[in-house]
């Protein structure tokens, strides 16, 4: 078996060795481009932490009990994060991989074969946690001045709590794929995004962010204190990880230790149960889905509207586009978890929006809190959208795949089809923005004039994200992709990240000026003043940052498209 | 219809294409032949727009494809050699999807889908989803997608991939009924029997180079092995492979 295993793992280290190779310089650029992006991300992240740990750290009899609280819930959510992402790439991975036909029919050992395929999980949906325990760890190590060897055992726990993830994660993805026949496969996806809908209720219970930053009232300060210290979820591995990275950071070696070993415990057992499912499970399961593929397609609601009847405005080029990308749209299942990952993101949203009460607001403070309220919300609201924007707008040029060449081959140019992309991405997210802006206005209370600004940013926010996102989705495409997750986490997806963050700072730097005048002077501000001209000059250039951020994606856009070679 | 001037195509330091001219008529059936690796398929995307040469031009129709492919587009149909279409639309859609973007009238283009479904043999699969398409029905599926925009020009690249006899007796006919109505077909292929039955014309291309060029006949007169059959004079121009080698392999010999 391990010489099986080890043939196999080294066909994925030359296929990822050989594409390093055909990227050449350009590949190489990127690469240098990411580690900076990546490494500046990582430092700041560190210093970010490191402040605030330290700003704990400073309450007396509390701040070492907080950080050890904070940690548990990093790991709580990198728990949450972990079987989530595990569970959509092993469906990939196992299940919709071109060469799984090829290795099956090989005469090597399958257990060799679900193990290397195990491998790939792990290092794909871990990778990212696993060097973000940099920056945390080496905070928590700066701030509870820990040496080397603490540092570098906590990547043991790491190391074994990613394990245990994607140990679960493979399980319950065979054991699911197994269960549901082959022609309700779809199902498996409802139940999916049902699942993560209710682990993020659970998820939002066990984090208990009230606890950290509004202790009542009423309580005693004893009796918080007792309420920070009782441990959330203490039968959950993210809760062991915790406790041993903060025992080996802390000096606590007993407790570090102690936890390690329900850790590797973990490990073990998890491990045992998948490699149990490995074998004729995981083979029922995969014929289940290759059969799902011949089956008689049964039509559903989407099928029986008349799309051509309320799109007849359209021309008949673009009409047939919308109703192409609608169809694919709602057909393809792998969709449907991303969709949830909306619904998931506005729950959070919601969920923190409705924490803040205005009334409750000192007296004295309003101004201020008003002005940092305006720009957090839109900040917030704004980050939401282009979260999303990442993974649809920016995913939906390369969603065309290896059919890519049709739309090629058709009589219309690359400006007519990403305008297009543009407006069947636009008017959802626009939708989304501004009911966002709305239940902010609802739970915050908001006066009108800063719901219309709140309003008119987010048609901005809309117009802009959307633009970068079909812009930059068509310098970077990514056709070969194995499902849209992988769009959204590639170099290109990374950097219109990057560049919707630093338009959304902008835009906001751009109108705190403006908003200040409005907060503390009223609409008087109106009357004409110096500091008028300040806040026209200051939405002179917000609206040229607009035009900018429109135009330029796109244009640019249409030109890679013009120049791309299939 | 067709002219190819001095393309050149190149990789880096490899050249995949290198000066390839050619001109194909009005009506005429051109045979593109060569190797494997050959540069066939290269040309092809050339003329469709899907790849920039590194010099030269090819007008199709008379327009540029590099400086007007929006006019070039309106008047070739493209049959690649890999059928990948959008996986979740069903048949029926996928022909209404290129019916629109053409700008066809819908009645009618839907009427001659159905029509096309049929004469292809894969009109009890137009509602289910093309995920669920063998390799050779995807391949009948795009050829109706072009037939159904009646293009002039027909760029095709090895059409008989995947086709079960009955399907590769329908495509020669409907090669010789497109080129009775006048159409022009750009015919890349390894079926030197399509090639011998259906060509005016005949290239053969070896690394990115026209090695041969003419009617059959005139192939024939050039041809140095003195053959009158197609696969001798492809053979004796590209190179007969040395099969003892292989023999020997499999019969265990050394």
């Amino acid at each position: 078996m391990t010489a099986d295993l080890l043939a196999l793992l080294r066909i994925t280290s030359r296929t990822v060795k050989n594409s390093f190779l055909k990227a050449g310089r350009r590949g190489a650029g990127r690469g240098a481009v990411l580690a900076v992006i990546g490494a500046l991300f990582l430092f700041g992240a560190y210093r970010g932490l490191g402040r605030v740990l330290a700003a704990f750290m400073n309450i007396p009899g509390v701040g070492s009990v907080l950080i050890e609280k904070l940690l548990a819930m990093v790991f709580l959510t990198f728990l949450f994060l972990l079987l989530f992402s595990n569970i959509i790439i092993a469906i990939a991975t196992y299940y919709l991989s071109d060469d799984m036909s090829l290795q099956l029919s090989l005469p090597v050992n399958r257990r060799a074969l679900f193990l290397s395929r195990y491998a790939k999980v792990t290092v794909n949906s871990s990778w990212m946690v696993f060097f973000m325990g940099l920056p945390i760890f080496a905070a928590y190590a700066a701030v509870l001045k820990s040496g080397l060897p603490g540092f570098l055992a906590s990547f043991a726990a790491l190391g074994l709590f990613l394990l245990i993830a994607s140990s679960l994660g493979v399980t319950l993805t065979v054991f699911m794929m197994k269960v549901f026949p082959a022609k309700r496969i779809r199902d498996f996806f409802v139940f999916l995004s049902v699942a993560v809908v209710c682990a993020l209720l659970v998820f939002i219970r066990l984090l208990q962010p009230e606890k950290l930053t509004n202790p009542n009232e009423q309580m005693l300060f004893k009796e918080f204190i007792a309420s920070l210290q009782a441990p959330s979820a203490p039968y959950l591995p993210s809760f062991w990880a915790s406790q041993a990275v903060f025992g080996f950071l802390s000096g606590a070696y007993y407790n570090a230790l102690k936890y390690l070993g329900f850790l590797t415990a973990a490990a073990g057992a998890t491990f045992a149960l998948m490699l149990s499912v490995s074998g004729n499970i995981f083979l029922r399961g995969w014929w289940n889905s290759a059969e799902n593929q011949l089956m008689r397609y049964r039509k559903k609601f989407f099928d029986r509207i008349d799309y051509r009847k309320y799109l007849g405005r359209l021309g008949p080029a673009v009409r047939e586009m919308v109703i192409k990308d609608v169809l694919v749209f709602v057909r393809d299942s792998t969709q449907w978890p991303q969709l949830m990952i909306i619904v998931a993101i506005n729950i959070i949203y919601v969920a923190n929006i409705s924490m803040i009460d205005l009334s409750k607001l000192p007296a004295g403070y309003s101004i201020i809190i008003k002005d940092v309220l305006f720009l957090v919300i839109m900040g917030f609201a704004g980050f939401v959208i282009a979260s999303i924007a990442a993974r649809f707008v920016f995913s939906s040029i390369s969603i065309e795949g290896r059919s890519f060449w049709v739309v090629r081959m058709a009589p219309m140019t690359p400006g007519e089809f990403l305008k297009e992309k543009f407006w069947i991405n636009f008017w959802p997210l626009l939708a989304l923005s501004e009911v966002l802006v709305f239940l902010s206005a609802i739970f915050v209370k908001i006066d009108l004039f800063t719901c219309i600004i709140s309003a008119v940013m987010g048609v901005f926010f809309s117009v802009c994200l959307t633009a970068m996102g079909i812009g930059l989705g068509a310098i970077f495409p990514k056709f070969d992709a194995a499902n849209t997750a992988e769009i959204a986490t590639s170099y290109g997806g990374i950097l219109y990240m990057i560049f919707a963050i630093g338009y959304i700072g902008i835009s906001e730097f751009l109108l705190a000026y403006p908003m200040h005048m409005y907060y503390t002077r009223g609409i008087s501000f109106f009357a004409g003043t110096e500091s008028l001209l300040w806040a026209c000059l200051a939405v002179f250039v917000f609206l040229l940052v607009q035009a900018a951020a429109f135009a330029l994606p796109m244009m640019r856009g249409k030109r890679a498209l013009e120049r791309l070679e299939l | 219809m067709i002219e190819l001037k001095h393309l050149v195509k190149k990789y880096g330091k490899f050249t995949a294409v290198d000066n390839l001219s050619i001109t194909v008529k009005k009506g005429e059936i051109f045979g593109f032949l060569g190797p494997n690796g050959a540069g066939k398929t290269t040309t092809i995307k050339i003329m469709t727009g899907l790849l920039k040469p590194t010099s030269g031009e090819a007008l199709i129709g008379g327009f540029d494809i590099q400086k007007d492919p929006v006019s070039v587009k309106k008047i070739i149909g493209f049959i690649p050699d890999r059928p990948y279409i959008y996986e979740k639309l069903t048949g029926k859609e996928f022909l209404g999807f290129i019916s629109g973007v053409f700008r066809l009238d819908k009645k009618s283009a839907d009427k001659k889908a159905a029509e096309l479904l049929e004469l292809f043999e894969i009109d009890k699969w137009g509602d289910e989803l093309i995920e669920s398409y063998s390799h050779g029905m995807k391949q009948k599926l795009v050829m109706a997608s072009n037939i159904l925009h009646d293009p002039a020009i027909y760029i095709i690249d090895e059409p008989m991939v995947g086709l079960d006899p009955k399907s590769a007796k329908i495509v020669r006919e409907m090669f010789l009924d497109l080129k009775k109505a006048g159409k022009t077909l750009f015919i890349s292929t390894h079926s030197l029997e399509i090639v011998e039955s259906l060509c005016n014309t005949i290239g053969i291309i070896q690394n990115g180079r026209m090695i041969a060029k003419g009617s059959m006949e005139e192939l024939r007169a050039s041809s140095k092995s003195g053959s009158s059959n197609l696969e001798d004079i492809f053979l004796s121009l590209t190179g007969a492979p040395d099969l003892t080698g292989v023999l020997n392999y499999i019969s265990g010999e050394k």
